[in-house]
């Protein structure tokens, strides 16, 4: 597989993660531009591993995880390069603020409890391969998305 | 019930994922920066490898530098024996980003014993035979070696392609001379200014007065400390001076001397945050294509040679036109003294043909 046959197929599937995993679009883009970047920098080691597409998403999940949060050259320097998605028009239901409460929450869950529930809920991946993609014990998965369900059930008890 | 409310609100912020066109086209862009960036960080690591061979104490100073150690890889294999290098060097006067045209064109030639360098100018305007570049479609022909570059770094949009434009314009010397090229270091002339002012000025003498017709500024007869704005100023001067191109191309051959002169004075290079300042000095304007050879030796053998001794070279030239084109252009004066001194390069016998030719060259030993 060429690196062009993988971001052909790959590409939008990244973002769709990364968006999840930031909840911003600008920061996905930004974060999935970094990484498809150091991809194809170093395609040879990627394309060797069994699995590309989980290569990619490691090195994705290690950049987020890493990501310093507020700094700004960064974001700044590579939004310059992104151009700006196209806004699209939301609908009612999405102005409803209720409904997107989850979604805020889940912004104040530590980014590896986040990427775990993204993994499991979004990606539908069974435990052992987000212990693989996060770089942790299957054990250490378990805990932390039983911890985050158990923040949001507090959060979305006190609603309630 | 959690679970459920996190699969939906997922579902619902799908409408949030951006297209991804655009997003592959900036990936592109910056894989390539990147790619550049990394080679003018090999330089730099390369550097700081070469200085500490050569500069007793300064190894052990190089842990722990911002650039970490210099990884083996970049190292390459050490030369087999000592041999014969022939480098090419491109400088470019870009303002506009395409088509970006070679200005300055030089062969430098370092015998295997590493004696000196020999710095042949090639003209700008010599009629060359241009192979195909099927990468973006020019079919080749008859043109001015500057144009050599111009069509290998055309591109349909976006900034010039510089590598390309180096393999093209290698690839036209190597049908004109039959010499292969170890290296070929490009650079724009944003980058030597600012690798001139990293290195603090150049110290050059010119030998007829030339005031600039881009800023007015007047550059004396005799010696003068030059910043690297003033420095790119009398470089892109020509259309003043007595002898054209060809002079300017003397001009580049001294600048060429002086700033190795400047880079090898007192303990410059020894300070880490010089070559730190160089690096970022030459920022995307430098790319340099060492083929499979590690830089390291390249360098060592090139950071050997004295200023004193480069012996700068020019070819007698007469104009000609360009065939199918209404403009002129030039051709060597005694094709047999320009193809022995190819020769003369590939056998590495350079001193007996400026021995025969004495007044080809700037000085002679």
């Amino acid at each position: 597989m060429t690196y062009e046959e993988f971001a052909n197929s790959r590409l939008t599937a990244m973002l769709r993660f990364a968006v999840m995993l930031t909840g911003d679009p600008h920061v996905a883009q930004d974060l999935v531009q970094e990484t498809m970047v150091r991809v194809q920098l170093n395609w040879r080691r990627v394309s060797r591993a069994d699995s590309p597409e989980r290569y990619a998403r490691r090195m994705l999940v290690n950049q987020y995880l890493d990501w310093r949060r507020g700094s700004w050259f960064r974001r700044v320097l590579l939004r310059n390069e992104v151009p700006e998605p196209p806004t699209r028009r939301r609908d009612h239901a999405e102005e409803n603020a209720d409904r997107d409460q989850v979604w805020s929450w889940l912004e104040r869950l530590p980014r590896r409890q986040r990427a775990a529930l993204v993994l499991r809920y979004y990606e539908d991946l069974p435990d052992a391969e987000i212990a693989e993609v996060l770089g942790c014990a299957v054990g250490t998965v378990r805990s932390s998305i039983s911890r985050a369900l158990a923040t949001l059930r507090t959060q979305l008890v006190g609603v309630v | 019930m959690v679970e459920e409310d996190l699969r939906a609100a997922f579902a619902r912020h799908e409408h949030l994922v951006p297209d991804p066109e655009p997003l592959r086209e900036s990936i592109g862009r910056a894989a390539a920066r990147r790619r550049r960036r990394r080679l003018v960080v090999r330089v730099a690591g390369v550097l700081l490898a070469v200085l500490a061979v050569i500069l007793p104490g300064y190894g052990p100073r190089l842990v722990g530098t911002e650039d970490g150690a210099v990884p083996a890889d970049l190292m390459g294999d050490p030369l087999p024996t000592s041999r014969p290098l022939d480098i090419l060097l491109l400088g470019l006067d870009t303002k506009e980003p395409s088509p970006a045209r070679a200005d300055l064109v030089m062969i430098a030639h370092i015998p295997a014993d590493g004696s000196r360098a020999y710095l042949l100018s090639l003209p700008r305007d010599l009629l060359v035979d241009i192979p195909a570049s099927p990468r973006n479609g020019y079919s080749g022909g008859s043109g001015k070696l500057t144009e050599a570059f111009a069509m290998g770094s055309l591109r349909t949009s976006g900034r010039a392609d510089l590598a390309a434009g180096a393999r093209l314009t290698s690839a036209t010397l190597n049908r004109l001379t039959g010499l292969t090229f170890d290296a070929v270091v490009t650079m724009e002339f944003s980058a030597l200014r600012g690798i001139t002012d990293a290195v603090g000025g150049v110290r050059l003498c010119v030998d007829q007065r030339v005031r600039s017709v881009h800023t007015g500024r007047v550059f004396p007869t005799g010696c003068q400390r030059l910043d690297g704005d003033s420095a790119m100023d009398l470089l892109r001067q020509r259309a003043g001076l007595k002898g054209g191109a060809l002079d300017r191309d003397r001009n580049g051959r001294r600048f060429a001397t002086a700033l190795l002169t400047a880079a090898r004075s007192g303990d410059r290079l020894n300070d880490l945050r010089t070559v730190e300042r160089l690096r970022r000095a030459a920022g995307d304007g430098l790319v340099i294509d060492s083929g499979g050879d590690g830089l390291v030796p390249l360098l060592a053998q090139a950071y050997r040679i004295e200023a004193s001794d480069v012996v700068g070279l020019s070819l007698p030239v007469t104009e000609t036109m360009v065939p199918g084109r209404p403009y002129a252009a030039l051709e060597f004066a005694d094709p047999r003294q320009a193809t022995a001194l190819f020769r003369a390069y590939s056998q590495d016998r350079a001193d007996e043909w400026v021995a025969r030719y004495p007044r080809a060259a700037d000085w002679h030993p």
